[in-house]
């Protein structure tokens, strides 16, 4: 009988990581990159984070930058396709938060369909949660630096258009499959648990609109 | 033990309950206008794919496109049909989601395939998909059901391990 219930148990777990919506992403190959380090990033497409399964046609990216420690610092992010996701290399050239960006819309759309987001500290430097809103689009921030988030950590994030808090649904998405749903409210953050280290993704909707944020949580010695 | 086998449905579809819930996969659908080769694409949540890529496939099995088009904002997309047979007409959005339809023209009209059984006299016909999962509209149907039995599994939860159920149990 109890066999039978853990077998039940199982199979249950599994569902929801079928069942999630697709997404897009970027996976980094180091969240925490030296200064100057050549790093290679992903753009990526699917339902089974952070595997992705199809690489996104040119003609879908509206645009894909990174924004720099310093003001007004955007370089753009140059991407090719390959078999089963976009690939291409950034170099943080100062130490600090640097944010990438990629914005996904058809040609003739008047309003992008997603926007995702990427936070990197670099070289070891000064990570604040001030510098992870863009102020355009559809993003979600964290209010707390990512550096200092552990495994068991409550996050509060809130979703953000143009700059102004909106509610919409948001879900967290561990590389573990399991997914966290909540709600953020205007001036109500939702409060996310941490339920492992390494790299997580938060999703978020808002008015047709769809965002994600990818970071990586450091292990209990502060690694990536 | 007999209570205990009699739960083991309601506890599994309580389960899936907190499972399918988590679903939140829009799908496609693709329908087509009466009498015309014309055809609207939208999401699930009901928001046209407006913009995407149109190829259109003649014979219907033909694996290079007959001719390439995009929908308008509406998500809609028509063609003057030039020869009688099975067309297909396949809408992307190059983001992951696709949908198709297939239509017979025939003496210069045009039917929808099978529609006539599936949906008697609106002659549309819909067969929506996302290129990952087949999720679709079948989503819905699955969670409302997943609802239902899953608040009598947790209602059976509820009596299996309280008071009384382990009073019966043993």
């Amino acid at each position: 009988m109890r066999n039978i219930l853990l077998i039940i148990c199982v199979v249950a777990a599994v569902v929801p990581g079928s069942a999630a919506a697709h997404e897009h992403w970027f996976v980094l190959d180091e969240f925490y990159p030296a200064e100057g380090d050549t790093t290679a990033f992903s753009i990526c497409t699917g339902h089974n984070f952070p595997s992705s399964s199809m690489a996104l046609k040119d003609n879908v990216i509206d645009r894909s930058y990174y924004i720099r420690p310093g003001p007004g610092k955007a370089e753009v992010l140059e991407s090719v396709i390959g078999e089963r996701s976009r690939t291409g290399v950034f170099i943080p050239e100062a130490p600090g938060v640097h944010i990438l960006v990629f914005v996904l819309k058809r040609p003739k759309a008047e309003e992008p369909s997603f926007e995702a987001k990427a936070i990197t500290v670099a070289g070891g430097g000064t990570d604040d949660s001030e510098r992870y809103i863009i102020g355009r689009g559809l993003e979600i921030v964290p209010a707390v630096p990512v550096t200092a988030l552990r495994k068991g950590s409550d996050l509060e994030v809130s979703m953000i258009l143009d700059g102004a808090p909106v509610e919409g649904e948001i879900v967290l998405t561990s590389k573990n499959g399991k997914s966290i749903y909540r709600r953020t409210g205007i001036g109500d953050p939702a409060v996310l648990p941490l339920t492992c280290s390494g790299i997580c993704m938060i999703s978020g909707s808002y008015g047709g609109r769809e965002c994600s944020l990818v970071f990586s949580v450091p292990d209990k010695k502060g690694k990536e | 033990m007999k209570i205990k086998t009699l739960c083991i449905p309601p506890v599994a579809a309580a389960l899936l309950l907190v499972s399918v819930s988590a679903c939140r996969a829009h799908g496609t659908a693709c329908r087509i206008f009466e009498g015309t080769a014309a055809v609207e694409a939208s999401y699930d949540d009901g928001r046209p794919m407006a913009f995407c890529d149109v190829e259109v496939y003649f014979p219907a099995g033909e694996k290079a496109a007959y001719f390439t088009g995009e929908t308008d904002r509406s998500g809609r997309f028509s063609f003057i049909p030039e020869s009688d047979g099975e067309y297909r007409i396949a809408v992307d959005d190059g983001m992951g989601h696709a949908a198709s339809i297939v239509f017979k023209v025939e003496k210069g009209k045009v039917s929808a395939k099978g529609s006539e059984k599936e949906d008697p006299g609106s002659g549309q016909t819909e067969t929506g998909t996302c290129i990952f999962k087949g999720l679709g509209r079948n989503a819905g149907i699955l969670v409302g059901t997943s609802m239902i039995f899953g608040l009598f599994g947790l209602v059976s939860l509820a009596r299996l391990y309280g008071p009384a159920g382990r009073k019966k149990g043993s």
